[in-house]
């Protein structure tokens, strides 16, 4: 009886344990260096940055954004995304859909998070913020988000040339554009805000000013804008 | 090898080695289960690489996560183990093949997607794969030792 004991207890004990410590683990977010980190969590339906004076200048509209939608919407969402990765993809498309749907009440704002553990994100900011310049950097972005699996695990560069040559843009220009350090450095700011922000993952999406927990479907997606309206 | 069976390690050993390879996936598929009820849509971090491949219309079926199956499969497989020591009657555990194989096969089948068809990886699916395929090969033979 006492072996009984035991060996059910025991595994009823241990898994107990486990199943606690794998849901602490599960629960834990890596914590990012940056001291301003914004109030953020993701575990938390929306966690507010409202009270952070920074993050509210820092999520405001900008002259240079690139904007899609109403700017004087009552709704801004801002979404801190790398070209690379899948999740940004699914959120692209999504705001692709939302921005078409929602036109009239809604700013869509892009914002460069390039993650170093991809190869090419890097690469596809600099595309885009190049074809941004001479007017196309929706266009860019639609191409490289939708032929993402195309070039992800290959050299992405001819592919990326040849998004650009087909957006019929002036190719001279493009090129001294995709050299010019200003362009790096407008994407390294976009980043370091985001880490101001607190951003650790792409997408992060942030709806008036409040990170949102990233909404699991078009929907859903839809739902969460309009309730701030 | 059970003419042989005093000098090979008991039935209890491979018991064991069995359970303690099943905790491991256990500790491993309720890690991608809290991950998934918890963090929302998985999205690409820069500590942890990116998880796609939790975000792929293949981690659930259904609404169900596929590590939630992981966490039932470890945890018959544990119940198994444990009736076994308990009461050591050989059908607590001749018939594990029935569902360690399978799921050896649907481990494989997670692997190619992650590898080919999602292309990412995810060490906890590996981890995963690791002991899904180590208890099929334990179960194929418990069911002869025991």
């Amino acid at each position: 009886m006492n072996k009984r004991f035991a060996l059910w207890g025991g595994l009823v004990l241990a898994m107990a344990v486990v199943a606690v410590v794998m849901v602490r683990l599960a629960d834990e977010e890596p914590q990012l260096p940056q001291p301003e980190r914004a109030a953020i969590n993701s575990n938390s339906d929306a966690a507010a940055v409202n009270g952070n004076n920074g993050a509210t200048a820092i999520l405001a509209p900008r002259e240079n954004d690139w904007k899609k939608g109403n700017p004087d919407a009552d709704v801004v969402v801002v979404k801190y995304s790398d070209f690379q990765c899948p999740a940004c993809r699914f959120y692209a498309s999504m705001d692709d859909q939302l921005g078409k749907e929602l036109a009239d009440d809604v700013l869509f704002i892009y914002r460069h998070f390039p993650l170093r553990n991809f190869q090419h994100s890097r690469l596809a900011a600099r595309y885009t913020e190049a074809a941004g310049r001479q007017g196309e950097f929706w266009k860019m972005h639609d191409l490289i988000f939708i032929n993402q699996q195309r070039w992800s695990r290959t050299d992405a560069e001819p592919i990326f040339r040849h998004f650009a040559e087909s957006l019929e843009l002036d190719m001279e220009q493009f090129d001294r554009d995709l050299e010019d350090p200003t362009l790096e450095e407008r994407i390294d700011a976009d980043y370091r805000d985001g880490q101001r922000l607190g951003v650790r993952a792409v997408p992060t999406i942030f709806i008036n000013g409040e990170a949102i927990r990233s909404p699991n479907s078009l929907d859903a997606y839809r739902d969460l804008i309009l309730s701030y309206k | 090898m059970s003419r042989s069976v005093n000098r090979t390690p008991s039935p209890v050993a491979w018991v064991v080695a069995f359970v303690v390879i099943a905790f491991i996936g256990f500790a491993d598929a309720m890690y991608l289960t809290a991950s998934h009820y918890i963090g929302a849509l998985p999205t690409c971090t820069i500590v942890e690489g990116c998880d796609e491949v939790a975000l792929s219309e293949y981690s659930t079926i259904g609404p169900v996560p596929v590590a939630l199956f992981g966490v039932i499969f470890y945890t018959v497989m544990l119940v198994a183990s444990v009736i076994w020591l308990d009461v050591r009657k050989p059908v607590a555990l001749r018939y594990l093949p029935f569902l360690t194989v399978p799921a050896f096969f649907f481990s494989l089948w997670l692997v190619y997607l992650m590898l080919f068809v999602i292309e990412a990886i995810c060490i906890y699916c590996f981890v995963s794969a690791g002991t899904t395929t180590l208890l099929m090969l334990l179960s194929l033979h418990l069911r002869r030792v025991v």
